[in-house]
């Protein structure tokens, strides 16, 4: 019965997400109206990379020269469509080069995402249940330094202790020079050995934000007054805690997890760049370099959008998992 | 609220002092010492000489890690500067006015939520080209959005107030009343706020110039010190050390800082 | 004359350097339904935690909370901890709240939270334990036991919820309920329903029953003992036969407010001889 009311409200909800859609689309619309030979033309000094073929070829394929409104509803037809053109690099059209880069950065940050809840979960709890001991003070130490390190610093001092130092684990690409020749298990374990350091160094903000939540949300939990009828049952102290505050705490991690999703897909502009791994991250900052305009409203958009189905994805797990929750 | 301290908020005053006098300072001191190529001493581990090693041209690493105080922490106090201008302004004016521009102005602010900000920028930056003011702009345009909340929030629960409808009653305008009555007490969670940004500009900035996308050479900041550090990696360890720990710390001051303030 | 069920001699409470509980000395006859009434800051919640063993550890503690169970065993309440603490509570000493929509977890099922407690202190299989779950749903007059052990708190009115309450209380056989403030969130008429059901349950099962309030009336109505409770002391005790002859100021002001129909939660400005 729940189940199909949550289905009405999946349906209610991303009926409500298309007009932040179409201002996406708008945001990423201005931006190329800064690109210089358009409406800002001071720019072009400034660019002593955009050549005059490049300009040429932008105008052409947003009709720059057009007036604005019929420009802006070319730009909404083409993205309704997944038309973003064709890579001023190599002629492939956008789509498929995105396509062929997102599996490794949705395998990168769906692991993170796993980590930062497996690690961060516990973490949090414990912070909350040994609250004021040194342990606490320790976990919530790390958390502050996990929230001020400059992660792509880390991903190179590790890249230098393990791959030149200690040199157990690779440190560039997703796979080894002779991952063909391999079986699929010398496969799996062969990706898996490239991907422990990216993964790693792009939980670690996450991971601070959900333990400091987690334990922030854990005491609230642990302070309501349920938690007092629960001890006068004669529950044991761990299932007061695992039963009932935890439950409870729970609720808006979900949430959270949802909104993380932005700041990994940023981190992996950093981490697949250092690590060399070819995912839209690599593709992204590979496009900025080579001004190559079409990937990167491209993946500009297409960033965005995910963002926005994850937070509609964490919305739509909360209100199941939330009993008070009315669906109506 | 007394509550026991701890080291925390002093040392990052400390801290955050010495890299505001370096900020000042070095550029004026050290121009010369940063730039001055010691071709007898290229990659030279730290040594009494040369305290934190030098870069493949020879430089020290101090004095060009001081000179660049004043960039990344420039960039980032500007930039939040430019990002609390927006944001106050895009929240009060939602806040106070209401109906379709408050629904207008979150809008925007929502869509503005969902780019994932590094992607963003970098688009930007892509179509202005880099460099140390577009990088200010950059960061200051992507970043308002959580002070216009804040302010929006402030506004709300205080517009109702009697002492608003007594200074609307004389006849006091928006502006006015926004200026002298309610961004005032917006001011406690906007300051958090602002030193956190502080915080995220820096690490954003040095991400930036990292990648050869933000402030570019020979200009010193501290990201692009430790792209360096990367051309260098197992050689020159220092070169990818020192610069990244002067991130992390003056990051972790302004966090501490910020905690302490709330 | 068998002897009192609980026997608190000079109890005295305190949170860092605030003093809830100034030396409170009462007993509370076994199978009797006695009364501890005060205002809001009088120390009563704070008794009720040291009775049913639910005192946080920061509290201080020192007097004696004697409790004598059925079988003649003695218990100090106070110098419980563990795993004997845990025995003690919802198996001795039931407790029922004042606020049953915040006294109930949100987000599991009435009916798995009586369930919990059936199994707290004694093995049963998922069968049994559900339906004993369902038979003390039945026994706290539920009408429609099927649909409350399937809902959750926030889908069942007041009364329901303090009827779970007591249900959960029960599961597990307890010689001692304490009710404190059981009524105080819910409107008239029902608070006359549960206040009946309490006595009701008491008779029963045998059991004794300790109401906590600020009602002097509502405590009067049933109760074979009243004890009053003033800034942390019991001033007075009141026997329903002689209440309207009650001698101190106190009681008579609070007494004069019941019957004027003024709901004497917080009380200012009553003189008496012993300020």
């Amino acid at each position: 019965m729940r189940s199909r009311a949550l289905g009405g409200y999946a349906l209610r909800r991303l009926v409500q997400i298309v007009p932040t859609l179409i201002g996406i689309a708008f945001v990423c619309f201005f931006v190329i109206q800064l690109a210089p030979g358009t409406a800002v033309d001071a720019r072009a000094q400034m660019n002593p990379k955009m050549t005059l073929q490049a300009r040429e070829r932008l105008t052409q394929l947003y009709g720059l020269d057009r007036p604005l409104p019929e420009q802006f509803g070319r730009w909404i037809t083409r993205v309704a469509r997944f038309d973003f053109g064709r890579s001023f690099v190599d002629g492939e059209t956008v789509t498929r080069k995105i396509a062929a880069a997102a599996p490794v950065t949705l395998l990168v940050n769906g692991l993170s995402l796993l980590v930062i809840l497996v690690f961060g979960v516990p973490l949090g709890v414990l912070g909350a249940v040994r609250q004021g001991t040194a342990a606490d003070r320790a976990a919530t130490g790390v958390a502050l330094v996990g929230f001020a390190l400059p992660t792509f610093w880390l991903a190179l001092v590790l890249m230098s202790l393990f791959g030149v130092t200690w040199r157990f684990l690779p440190v560039a690409g997703l796979h080894s020079l002779d991952y063909e020749s391999l079986a699929p298990a010398a496969r799996l374990a062969d990706t898996a050995r490239h991907l422990v350091l990216p993964v790693f160094v792009s939980s670690l903000t996450g991971l601070a934000g959900i333990s400091r939540f987690m334990r922030a949300s854990m005491l609230e939990a642990l302070a309501q007054n349920f938690i007092r009828t629960a001890r006068a049952k004669g529950l044991s102290e761990r299932s007061v805690v695992v039963r009932h505050a935890l439950r409870n705490a729970l609720l808006p991690v979900v949430t959270l997890l949802g909104l993380s999703i932005p700041g990994l897909l940023g981190g992996s502009v950093l981490f697949e760049s250092i690590f060399s791994l070819p995912g839209m991250g690599r593709l992204f900052y590979l496009s900025v370099y080579a001004r190559d305009y079409p990937v990167i409203m491209g993946l500009l958009f297409l960033g965005a959008a995910l963002t926005l189905l994850g937070n509609l994805l964490a919305d739509l797990a909360y209100a199941w998992v939330d009993p008070r929750i009315r669906l109506k | 609220m007394t509550r026991n301290k701890g080291a925390g908020p002093t040392l990052s005053l400390i801290w955050l002092g010495l890299v505001a006098a370096a900020a000042v300072a070095a550029p004026l001191l050290w121009t010369e010492s940063a730039a001055r190529m010691d071709f007898a001493a290229v990659l030279a581990p730290p040594s009494a000489a040369h305290p934190l090693g030098t870069d493949p041209l020879g430089r020290d690493l101090l004095a060009r890690l001081a000179c660049g105080a004043r960039v990344s922490v420039g960039v980032g106090v500007v930039a939040v500067g430019l990002s609390l201008l927006i944001g106050t302004f895009v929240g009060g004016a939602a806040g106070y006015f209401g109906g379709w521009r408050d629904r207008a102005l979150m809008g925007l602010t929502d869509v503005m939520l969902c780019f994932p900000t590094l992607f963003l920028i970098l688009a930007v930056i892509a179509v202005l080209g880099p460099g140390i003011w577009n990088v200010v702009l950059v960061i200051g345009a992507t970043s308002w959005m959580g002070t216009a909340r804040l302010v929006r929030a402030e506004v709300l629960s205080l517009r109702e107030r009697e002492f608003i409808l007594a200074a609307r009653a004389v006849g006091a305008g928006p502006i006015r009343i926004l200026r002298t009555h309610l961004l005032p007490n917006a001011l406690g969670p906007v300051l958090v706020s602002a030193v956190l940004g502080v915080a995220t500009a820096v690490l954003l900035e040095s991400g930036l110039s990292f990648l050869g996308l933000g402030v570019q050479p020979p200009t010193p900041s501290w990201g692009n010190l430790l792209t360096d550090g990367k051309a260098t990696l197992g050689v020159a360890w220092w070169l990818t050390l020192f610069p990244g720990l002067v991130i992390l710390l003056t990051a972790l001051a302004a966090n501490c800082i910020a905690e302490d303030l709330r | 004359m068998t002897r009192p069920i609980l026997e608190i001699r000079d109890l005295k409470v305190s949170f860092g350097s605030v003093e809830a509980v100034r030396g409170v000395s009462f007993a509370v006859e076994r199978g009797s339904f006695t009364s501890l009434v005060g205002e809001s800051g009088s120390g009563k919640s704070v008794t009720a935690l040291g009775i049913s063993g639910l005192l946080p550890v920061s509290a201080r503690k020192e007097g004696s909370v004697l409790f004598r169970g059925r079988d003649g065993s003695e218990v100090e309440t106070l110098a419980l901890s563990g795993e004997t603490l845990r025995i003690f509570r919802g198996s001795k000493v039931g407790t029922i709240f004042q606020d049953p929509g915040s006294s109930l977890n949100p987000v599991m099922r009435a009916g798995e939270q009586v369930r919990e407690a059936c199994v707290a202190h004694r093995s049963l299989t998922g069968a049994e334990s559900s339906r004993r779950a369902r038979e003390l749903l039945g026994s706290v007059g539920i009408g429609e036991t099927e649909r409350v052990y399937r809902s959750y708190p926030h889908e069942l009115s007041g009364g329901q919820r303090q009827r779970v309450m007591i249900a959960m209380a029960l599961a597990s056989d307890p010689e001692l309920l304490v009710a404190d403030e059981p009524t105080t969130a819910l409107d008239s008429s029902t608070e006359a329903l549960i206040v009946k059901l309490l006595d009701d349950l008491r008779r029963e099962r045998s059991l004794s029953v300790l109401f906590i309030t600020h009602d002097l009336g509502l405590a009067l109505g049933r109760s074979g003992q009243v004890f009053i409770l003033r800034a942390g002391r019991v001033e007075e005790r009141l026997v329903r036969a002689e209440a309207f002859a009650a001698r101190g100021a106190y009681a008579r002001a609070l007494l004069a407010a019941r019957l004027a129909g003024r709901p004497p939660k917080t009380f200012l400005g009553v003189s008496d001889a012993s300020s």
